[in-house]
C-alpha cells in the first residue's frame, strides 16, 4: 500500500515540478513577448507600462497592441495544442491532428470566400472570422456524417472522410486563389500563411469564448480520453460512454479549433509538437497532459510570434511559416530518436 | 438469477452467428464456453457485454436487460478481460490498473484508501506489485495480460467475463490464474465465465461448461457431463482420453489425435 502510493506522489511531484517549471516558461515567454517591438520598452516599464504608468503611446503600444496580441497567440497557442491532444487521444494515433480531420481546410475555405469574394461582407470586419468558424464546424460535421454508418462511427471511416474533405477543400481555396483578382491574392496567401499581426482586443473577444468552451469540454473528459487511447471497446468495458465522449471531444475540437484559425489563420505544428513533447516528460496521464500542453501551446506560440515580429524587423514573418520550419525538423528528430514514446511499444 | 441470456440470435450481415442462444447461471460459478474457432463463443461475450446488441432475444443481469443499462452502470457490475487489447500507449502499471475504478470514479476525485486497498489487492493477487511503475509498452504478453485481469479486478464486479485469458501466461501463471477466478467465484459470490480454447484447464476448474458448435449450444451442463468423449469427437473430431483424475480432485483430458 505505502509503496503503491509512494510511486503515485512521486508521480504526482515529477509532474507538479513540470508544471511549475511549465508556467515560470510562461511568464518569461510573455514579457519577452511584450518587451519586443519597434517600441523600446524595457523590462522594468512593462508592468508599469501595463498598470497605466507612463506616456500615453507607450500605455497605447502595450495595452492596445501588443497585450491583446500576445494574448490571442497564448489562446491560439493553447486551443490548437489541446485539440491536438484530443485527436491524438481520441484516434489513438500520433499524427492525428485537426488538419488530418479536415477541420483547417474547411476553416480557410471560409475565410478565403469572405476575403476572395467578399462574402458575408455585412459582417464587416468579422466577415473572415465569422465564414472560418461557420465552415470549421460544417466540416467537422460534414465529416461526422459522412464517417457514421448504421453501427456507429468507426475510426478509419473518420479519418478517411476527413482526408477526403479536407483534400476537397484544399482544392475549392486553391481555386479561389486561381480565380481571386490582385488585390485580393495576397490576403488570402497571407492568411493562409497564419499570422497575429492583425490581432486587436475585437479579435480577442470573438475567439475566446469558444476557445474556452472548446478547452473545458476537451478537459472535462481527461479521464475519459485515458481509457478511449487505450481502445473503444476497452473504454466501453470500462463504462465509458464512447459515443458521447467522442461527439464531446469532436465539437471541443472544433470550437477551439475553430477559435484559433478565425483570428490567426493556418498555424501548422503546434498540435503536434507540444503534446508530445509533454508526452515524454510526463506521460500519456490526460489529467497532466491537458493542463501542460495549455500552458505549453500558449507559451510556444508567444515565443514563436516574437521570433516572427524580431528575425525579420522592422518587418514580419508569418508565423505559420515559422513554426512549420522549426517544427517539422523538431519533429523529425523526435521521431527518430524517441519512437518508442511516440509510437508505443505495439 | 444473476444471469439470463434468452434466446440470443446474432448475425454479421446475413450469416447467423448465434441460434437462439439460452441458458441462465448465478454467482459463485465458473462457466467455460467451449467451442471450435469461429462457433460464436466471443460474439456471445460481446453480446453478453452489451458490445453487441443481438437481433433476437436479450440479455438480463438481475432481470434488467443490459441494452437498456448504461455503460457505466455495466462496468460496476461486470468485468471484462478481451482477447485482443491495444496497450500503445505508455501509462505505468500502477495507472493502468487505477482504471478499474473509472466506473466508480468522478471528476477530478483521488482515490480513496480504501479504493488504494482494492488496488493493491488485485496487484498482488494477480502477481504485478513488483513492477507497478513499469511502463506497459515494456511488459510480456504474460505480464500484461496479468495487468488487465488485475484491472478488471480493481472494478469489483460480480460477473467476470474473460476471453481467452490464459492465452499468453506460462502454465505456473495459468494454474494461478484459475486458482484465483476459482477462488473469486467462492468467496466473493462472483459469477465467472471463461471463453477458452483450453480443454484441460476448463475441465479442471469449471463448474458447468457451454459447448458451442455453428452458433448453436450444443451441450450445457456439468462439466463431467459435457467433455466427454463423444462431445469431443463430435464437435472438435478428435480422439481424447477422459477420466476422473484423484491427484488433481478433478477431470483429466488426454488429447490422442485427430479422428
Amino acid at each position: 500500500m505505502e509503496e503503491l502510493n509512494e510511486i503515485r506522489k512521486r508521480i504526482f511531484r515529477k509532474n507538479l515540478i513540470v508544471i511549475l517549471a511549465t508556467v515560470a516558461v510562461i511568464i518569461t515567454s510573455f514579457f519577452v513577448a511584450m518587451k519586443i517591438g519597434p517600441t523600446q520598452i524595457s523590462f522594468g516599464e512593462i508592468l508599469g507600462l501595463l498598470a497605466g504608468n507612463g506616456s500615453a503611446g507607450d500605455i497605447y503600444v502595450m495595452r492596445d497592441i501588443r497585450l491583446p496580441r500576445i494574448l490571442c497567440c497564448a489562446m491560439v497557442g493553447a486551443a490548437l495544442s489541446v485539440a491536438g491532444v484530443a485527436m491524438q487521444g481520441l484516434f489513438r494515433n500520433p499524427m492525428a491532428s485537426p488538419s488530418v480531420l479536415g477541420v483547417s481546410s474547411g476553416a480557410a475555405f471560409g475565410a478565403s470566400l469572405a476575403m476572395g469574394f467578399g462574402v458575408g461582407s455585412v459582417l464587416g470586419s468579422y466577415a473572415v472570422p465569422m465564414l472560418a468558424f461557420v465552415f470549421c464546424f460544417g466540416t467537422m460535421f460534414l465529416v461526422y456524417i459522412l464517417a457514421k454508418t448504421s453501427g456507429g462511427v468507426s475510426v478509419a471511416m473518420l479519418l478517411l472522410a476527413g482526408i477526403a474533405v479536407g483534400a476537397f477543400f484544399n482544392g475549392m481555396v486553391s481555386a479561389i486563389q486561381y480565380i481571386a483578382d490582385d488585390s485580393t491574392l495576397p490576403g488570402i496567401v497571407y492568411w493562409l500563411m497564419g499570422s497575429f499581426s492583425a490581432c486587436g482586443w475585437s479579435s480577442f473577444r470573438l475567439a475566446i469564448v469558444p476557445i474556452m468552451a472548446g478547452i473545458i469540454l476537451i478537459w472535462f473528459c481527461s479521464k475519459e480520453l485515458n481509457l478511449i487511447s487505450l481502445g473503444e471497446e476497452q473504454a466501453e468495458n470500462l463504462g465509458v460512454n464512447v459515443n458521447r465522449t467522442r461527439i464531446l471531444l469532436l465539437v471541443g475540437s472544433s470550437l477551439a479549433v475553430a477559435g484559433a484559425v478565425s483570428i490567426s489563420g493556418i498555424i501548422g505544428f503546434v498540435g503536434l509538437i507540444i503534446p508530445h513533447i509533454f508526452r515524454m516528460i510526463v506521460g500519456p496521464d490526460h489529467k497532466f497532459l491537458i493542463p501542460l500542453s495549455i500552458i505549453g501551446g500558449a507559451a510556444f506560440l508567444m515565443v514563436m510570434d516574437a521570433v516572427s515580429r524580431w528575425v525579420i524587423s522592422p518587418n514580419e514573418l508569418p508565423i505559420g511559416i515559422l513554426t512549420a520550419l522549426l517544427g517539422a525538423p523538431f519533429f523529425i528528430y523526435i521521431m527518430r530518436t524517441k519512437r518508442k514514446f511516440m509510437l508505443g511499444g505495439d | 438469477m444473476l444471469l439470463e441470456i434468452n434466446d440470443v440470435r446474432f448475425a454479421y450481415h446475413s450469416s447467423d452467428v448465434l441460434k437462439d442462444i439460452s441458458f441462465k447461471a448465478s454467482g459463485g460459478e465458473v462457466i467455460g464456453i467451449l467451442g471450435k474457432n469461429g462457433c460464436g463463443k466471443t460474439t456471445l461475450m460481446k453480446c453478453i457485454n452489451a458490445h453487441l446488441e443481438p437481433h433476437a432475444g436479450c440479455v438480463m443481469i438481475d432481470g434488467k436487460d443490459v441494452s437498456k443499462t448504461t455503460k457505466r452502470e455495466l462496468a460496476k457490475t461486470m468485468a471484462v478481460v478481451a482477447q485482443h487489447v491495444n496497450l500503445s500507449f505508455p501509462f505505468t502499471v500502477l495507472e493502468t490498473v487505477m482504471m478499474g475504478l473509472y466506473p466508480t470514479s468522478e471528476w477530478m476525485r483521488p482515490p480513496s484508501d480504501e479504493e488504494m486497498e482494492r488496488i493493491l489487492e488485485a496487484m498482488e493477487s494477480t502477481g504485478v506489485t513488483d513492477f507497478a511503475s513499469r511502463s506497459v509498452t515494456e511488459l510480456s504478453g504474460g505480464e500484461r495480460q496479468r495487468v488487465l485481469i488485475s484491472r478488471a479486478l480493481v472494478q469489483d464486479p460480480r460477473i467476470f467475463l474473460m476471453d481467452e485469458p490464459t492465452l499468453h501466461l506460462d502454465i505456473n501463471h495459468q494454474f494461478n490464474l484459475m486458482e484465483l477466478v476459482v477462488r473469486l467465484a467462492r468467496e466473493k459470490n462472483m459469477l465467472v465465465i471463461v471463453v477458452t480454447h483450453d480443454i484441460t484447464l476448463a475441465a479442471r476448474y469449471c463448474d458447468r461448461v457451454l459447448l458451442m458448435e455453428k452458433g448453436e449450444i450444443v451441450g450445457s451442463g456439468r462439466t463431467e457431463d459435457v467433455i466427454t468423449v463423444d462431445n469431443l469427437e463430435k464437435v472438435f473430431s478428435v480422439r481424447a482420453d477422459v477420466s476422473y483424475d484423484e491427484r488433481i480432485c478433478g477431470l483429466s483430458v488426454t488429447f490422442l489425435g485427430k479422428k
